[in-house]
């Protein structure tokens, strides 16, 4: 790999606080110079203009489903590893939501594998606290860490009470934070989308928004038994949830959360036509689950934006509503939607937004984050903030094609993906600018 | 006023005048069904499928007539021993109805959204026959007939219309809903709070907690069937309770106008949530809505494969997702 300069581009500066403007000189894979000017014709030297671009480091999308092993017609590493290359995010914590759950020590070793071999990105596994993820039997946790899991993650609403209460306390001792999806659980029920209005006026079974508040709250009772521990909420959905977490966070437990860019873009209505593309779990909520989510966003009681990618087939959504089956593409476009809407729409903060797609992931994983200074290799997410584009099924990576952003215009288009100090991915080819 | 569809998925998406037009068009066709003959050549050479994904009888019986009374001929699939139970999609068993060269589909299916799924689909003309929680069109439009009958001039503005029973699972009482309040009429609805689904304010129909104190009022009432296929016994203890709460009594029906009109969609739980003092007394309408409702069916299936109000699918996309 050429020795490359990025040239001119807006630094933004989770840790730090503050944006400033940059140049960054990476060779060999390591950042060598900060603030360094080339001379126009420096042989040797691939010259990046990123003017009207910002540069943000070190993004990892804290929950993503790559489907392997045992779903690779929905996604694979590979694919869903690419649509994150090409979505400018270098680093992704793939669920144990896989249709063979990663819940053994022998399945973690099979994707840390599979992952060195196909992965484009950087990619973490976290494993299932339960085996099978049924929520009766604790998995192998401390094997499975050792094996390379990061962190472990099940659904709130089937564990038993004694079941959670002991999973919180074992998987503490492993000193990984736990992951509590709050959803409901919709298989027995047949409940499709969100109770309320819609859809008793669609003739669809709803999922109730108190199911999320009360998986919640069982989740802080055990966490409350069980000092040691660190609990992480996937994705929220209602502002029920979110006050709960703020008034635990208050209350000092150890506790953090994250949403996706479909709660706060999209309500209910969406459903309207039976659109399968705004299928997923937990369902589209209403206005003022939405306000409330963007509030814990403002407010910080929302830690975490990350893509909750659940790709699907085609046949899996070219069905009635109900027969359809959960999930939605997300990693392609986590950071135009968080650009277009929290940035460019409601004039959010950047640095403090991009906290949560950075900085918070890894301080709540407990990984070390690639630091951004000389000798070092971070990772960078070059994104032009002037340039908008269309959503269609061309501009989306992954094999799962559905989102409920089909056919948007977004800003925030990935120019460059800089992983480890080397240029992995460009948008357009930057080999032309070499002055060799 | 024509009828502007290309399928006829509910009554939400209709207009009053639409909604008037298929009753109107009704009429004449229900005077057919007197007549020795009961067959006119309308449709002749156009085949209509009944494909039936969930159990019925008397919708599918009546469709059934409404198409060899109106000239066409129907085909019927049963699913229980159709390629569903062999792995097939709807989207392919839909192509594959299509291919054999039907010229309109009438679905009932168990999912709500099935039928606008299959309209999609399809190129030919869908009729939903029922559909989950969702709507049941030629239902809601033989209720709407037969009120018309016993209004003066046919005209139901103002009147006020009690629907009773479980609303959260009642294809028949949305599609009532959204006819009704289209036509003007004041739509009142009441049974077990955990049967009345959250939000049915938003489609313009009354909660009434007590019956009682509606019945006095009502110039409709429209009696429920007691679902026991969806009980799972969380929605009210018992029968007897359901009855003594809900249950459209010759005691309570006393204190009704004597001109109300009772109706009931079949098949009836004769001592549950109606008396057959009421279900056979001068108040019942409960045969008339059987035959017309193969007066309504006829009128749909006209306004949708007749060639000059036949459409193209080409409007399909509005349709559905308005």
């Amino acid at each position: 790999m050429k020795n490359f300069v990025l040239l001119d581009g807006q630094f933004v500066d989770p840790v730090l606080g503050r944006c400033e403007s940059r140049n960054f000189l990476f060779t060999g894979g390591k950042l060598v110079g900060m603030g360094y000017v080339p001379d126009e014709d420096e042989d040797n030297l691939v010259q990046i203009d990123c003017k009207g671009c910002i540069i943000v480091p070190n993004i990892l999308d804290m929950w993503a489903n790559f489907r392997e092993p045992g779903g690779e017609d929905k996604e694979t590493i590979s694919s869903g590893s690419l649509a994150a290359l090409k979505g400018g995010v270098p680093a992704v914590l793939c669920s144990p939501y896989t249709p063979c759950p990663i819940d053994t020590p022998e399945t973690v070793s099979f994707f840390k594998s599979a992952a060195t071999r196909d992965s484009h990105v950087n990619v973490y596994p976290a494993a299932a606290l339960t085996r099978g993820l049924k929520g009766e039997q604790l998995a192998e946790v401390s094997l499975m860490q050792r094996a390379g899991a990061v962190a472990v993650a099940d659904d709130a609403a089937h564990l038993s009470s004694a079941v959670l209460k002991n999973g919180v306390a074992y998987a503490a001792m492993t000193g990984q934070v736990i992951i509590f999806g709050a959803n409901s659980r919709t298989l027995a029920t047949g409940a499709a989308m969100n109770e309320g209005e819609m859809a008793t006026i669609l003739g669809l079974k709803g999922i109730s928004a108190s199911d999320e508040a009360l998986n919640v709250e069982r989740v802080l009772v055990a966490l409350r038994s069980n000092p040691g521990a660190r609990v992480h909420f996937s994705h929220v959905s209602t502002v029920a949830a979110v006050d709960k977490i703020r008034q635990a966070k208050a209350e000092g437990l150890a506790v953090t959360c994250g949403t996706s860019p479909i709660y706060f873009n999209f309500t209910q209505k969406e459903v309207e036509g039976y659109n399968t593309s705004a299928k997923v779990n937990p369902p589209l909520r209403t206005d003022k689950d939405v306000e409330g989510i963007l509030m814990g966003i403002k407010d910080g009681t929302i830690d975490v934006i990350a893509s909750h990618h659940l790709p699907c087939t085609i046949d899996e959504k070219r069905t009635d509503f109900q027969s359809a089956e959960f999930g939605v593409t997300g990693i392609d476009l986590l950071i135009p939607l968080v650009v277009t809407k929290l940035i460019k729409e409601l004039g959010m903060d950047m640095p403090s937004v991009f906290e949560k797609l950075s900085k918070n992931p890894y301080d709540i994983l407990g990984l070390d984050r690639p630091k951004v200074s000389l000798d070092q290799s971070p990772s960078f997410s070059v994104i032009n903030m002037a340039k908008s584009f269309e959503v269609t099924a061309h501009t989306i990576h992954s094999h799962g094609k559905h989102t409920p952003f089909m056919g948007q215009a977004l800003f925030g288009v990935v120019e460059h993906t800089i992983i480890d100090g080397e240029l992995r991915y460009s948008a357009s080819p930057v080999s032309e600018s070499v002055n060799a | 006023m024509n009828f502007c569809h290309s399928d006829l998925l509910g009554l939400r998406h209709l207009s009053a005048a639409e909604i008037t037009h298929l009753l109107d068009q009704a009429k004449p066709l229900r005077d057919v069904l007197d007549r020795k003959v009961k067959q006119v050549p309308t449709l002749r050479g156009k085949t209509v499928l009944l494909l039936f994904c969930e159990p019925s009888t008397r919708t599918r019986l009546s469709f059934e007539m409404a198409v060899r009374t109106i000239g066409a001929d129907s085909l019927t699939m049963d699913i229980s021993t159709s390629s569903a139970s062999k792995g097939e999609s709807l989207y392919d068993m839909v192509k594959n109805l299509e291919a054999l060269g039907v010229d309109a589909i009438v679905i009932r299916h168990a999912n709500g959204g099935a039928p606008h799924f299959v309209a999609e689909t399809a190129k030919v003309p869908v009729i939903n026959a029922g559909d989950g929680y969702n709507e049941h069109p030629t239902q809601g439009l033989l209720d709407l007939y037969t009120m018309r009958e016993r209004c003066e001039d046919g005209d139901l503005s103002g009147k006020n219309v009690l629907i009773v029973g479980d609303i959260r699972h009642s294809r028949v009482a949305k599609s009532n809903i959204w006819g009704l309040t289209k036509l003007g009429a004041n739509v009142f609805v009441s049974g077990p709070p955990t049967l009345i689904p959250p939000g049915i304010e938003q489609m313009g129909a009354y909660v009434v907690p007590n019956i009682d104190k509606a019945i006095p009022e009502m110039d409709f009432i429209n009696v429920l069937r007691v679902q026991f296929e969806r009980q799972d016994s969380i929605y009210f203890p018992s029968i007897r309770e359901y009855r003594q709460q809900f249950g459209l009594t010759e005691e309570r029906m006393a204190a009704a106008k004597p001109t109300v009109t009772v109706l009931h969609p079949g098949p009836m739980n004769r001592g549950i949530e109606i008396d057959s003092a009421v279900a056979d007394g001068p108040s019942n309408v409960i045969l008339d809505q059987v035959t017309n409702g193969i007066a309504v069916r006829m009128a749909v299936l006209y306004a949708l494969l007749s060639g000059n109000n036949g459409r193209e699918k080409t409007d399909k996309a509005e349709d559905v997702r308005p």
